[in-house]
């Protein structure tokens, strides 16, 4: 049963590529600097975020420029795919009133979307690694596989939202304030240890948070991820995923006559 | 040519209803939802938009679908073409389906014709090189040559509909659905889909449509259903139906 559901939306994927790259295209539709914003737009909040950070609050992090561009890239996935998914199905309507699509391909599509995105932003990190002339270790070469588990949950919480939004437009307005809550939740610019307890605990269960704390991990520090906190987060990442969608097919059945 | 009667039904549908909620428009504020889901009042109705329809249509068959505004039509097509989905009953479609119920869906306004009908055929199911390859034949056929690196958004009704009409044909579709727009460009236009329209019908493909227009109907199909009320009230030959069609129109207002 769910396998066939599958099926089915593997069949839409020249669809949902198709989506992906006109959405990434279209968003510096009319701007002069086009794709160029993909890197300055990072680079502009990178630039503020460090000043503020490292010099106003002085902090004891190494390596901060890397450390910083390699969280914002994380959590940008996470509001950028959950965001725009949010919207995916309310700016696609008119396809949805007159063409059948499976309608998961719309989360999808926008997953995919920030997931180009991502990518684009993780050659910042490349550079500033060559820039600060940092050497990293083997552990480093864990960081595909966490992109791949955040990619998970992300999709995870995309799908329901993607339907969610069209029932309830107070949805956006609630993420805007979900996200930016996350933004100091989250190990930006601080370590997770740098909490007291029990906060740190609760901060860790957040599976954002610890997969942004284990890319710190792997590629500046050497360090391996624990067992526990593997497991953790693969299992998370995997039953947000499953359980997303579970929530979409419900909400799904009403979208057609809402939208 | 597969010998046609034993050819099996390429859509078939048995009870098929479907309920819409129709809701307050009050309601749509928290407080009134909870209001409604504490006295257990959901601050709608419910509307059956068809009720109870059974039909066949075979392979090559050409059906029309007539009834006042309202009637439940279009949500027939769009059940047909699994843009909505059935309340209760039981819907077979044997085959691929195309559809073109409203104009310029999926087109996207900032892309170029060429990058939009690529992206249309997508939506309709084919890959991005089939697409490609039709490009040419697209918009020759929709008269759009002069036009092909022109954004969508600044075309005009005739030209986007005749756009989405070639587009929607391209895909070869084993059923078309076609909502109340054949009648769209100049009268050149017209024509030429028609005879687009009976070329398909001819290499025995199956053509839903919904019309007004009773001489298209007449022309064409092979079987009419009126719907009234989201009843079938006649289903049968065209003469028939039409004269049916007729007297209802004339018996209220």
């Amino acid at each position: 049963m769910m396998l066939k559901e599958i099926q089915e939306i593997a069949k839409f994927r020249a669809l949902i590529t198709t989506f992906a790259i006109i959405d990434l295209k279209i968003r510096y539709r009319n701007s002069i600097l086009g794709i160029a914003w993909s890197f300055l737009e990072p680079l502009s909040i990178l630039t503020i975020l460090n000043l503020v950070f490292s010099t106003i609050l002085v902090n004891s992090i190494e390596y901060f420029p890397i450390y910083l561009i390699l969280s914002l890239t994380m959590y940008n996935m996470f509001v950028r795919s959950t965001s725009m998914s949010m919207e995916s199905m309310l700016s696609k309507a008119e396809i949805i009133k007159s063409v059948y699509v499976k309608r998961e391909v719309f989360a999808i599509s926008s997953n995919l979307t920030a997931i180009l995105m991502m990518l684009i932003e993780f050659s910042i990190v490349i550079v500033f690694v060559i820039i600060f002339q940092f050497t990293p270790t083997i552990t480093s070469l864990m960081l595909p596989i966490f992109f791949i588990l955040l990619a998970c949950f992300c999709l995870g919480i995309s799908m329901p939202l993607s339907a969610l939004n069209v029932r309830f437009r107070d949805m956006r307005v609630i993420w805007t304030i979900i996200t930016q809550a996350l933004f100091f939740l989250t190990p930006i610019f601080y370590k997770i240890d740098f909490l007291p307890e029990p906060v740190a605990s609760i901060v860790r269960l957040n599976p954002l948070a610890l997969l942004i704390e284990m890319a710190h991990d792997s590629l500046l520090y050497d360090t391996l991820p624990s067992l526990q906190d593997m497991t953790y987060v693969t299992v998370s990442s995997l039953v947000m995923l499953f359980l997303g969608w579970i929530i979409f097919r419900k909400l799904n059945n009403r979208v057609d006559e809402l939208i | 040519m597969i010998d046609k009667n034993n050819e099996g039904a390429i859509i078939d549908i048995k009870n098929l209803t479907r309920i819409f909620r129709k809701h307050h428009e009050s309601s749509e504020d928290i407080f009134s939802k909870i209001k409604s889901f504490l006295i257990k009042k959901g601050g709608y109705d419910e509307l059956k938009v068809l009720d109870n329809i059974s039909f066949e249509l075979k392979k090559g068959e050409m059906l029309g679908i007539l009834g006042r505004n309202g009637s439940g039509k279009t949500t027939l097509l769009k059940i047909i073409g699994k843009i909505l989905k059935p309340t209760s009953g039981d819907v077979k479609i044997n085959g691929k389906v195309s559809s073109l119920l409203s104009l310029g869906s999926g087109f996207h306004p900032d892309l170029s014709i060429k990058q939009n009908v690529i992206l249309y055929g997508i939506i309709l199911g084919k890959t991005k090189e089939e697409m490609a390859r039709k490009l040419p034949e697209v918009i020759k056929f929709a008269e759009l040559d002069d036009f092909a690196d022109s954004k969508f958004k600044d075309f005009s009704t005739g030209m986007k509909m005749r756009l989405a009409l070639s587009t929607a044909l391209c895909v070869d579709p084993d059923i078309l659905l076609v909502d109340e727009i054949i009648a769209v460009g100049d009268y050149a236009f017209q024509k030429k889909s028609t005879d687009e329209f009976l070329k398909v019908k001819n290499s025995g493909k199956s053509i839903i449509f919904v019309s007004h227009n009773l001489d298209q109907v007449k022309q064409f199909c092979d079987k009419v259903i009126l719907l009234e009320k989201g009843k079938i009230r006649k289903i049968g030959k065209p003469d028939e139906v039409i004269k049916e069609y007729i007297s209802l129109m004339s018996k209220t207002k």
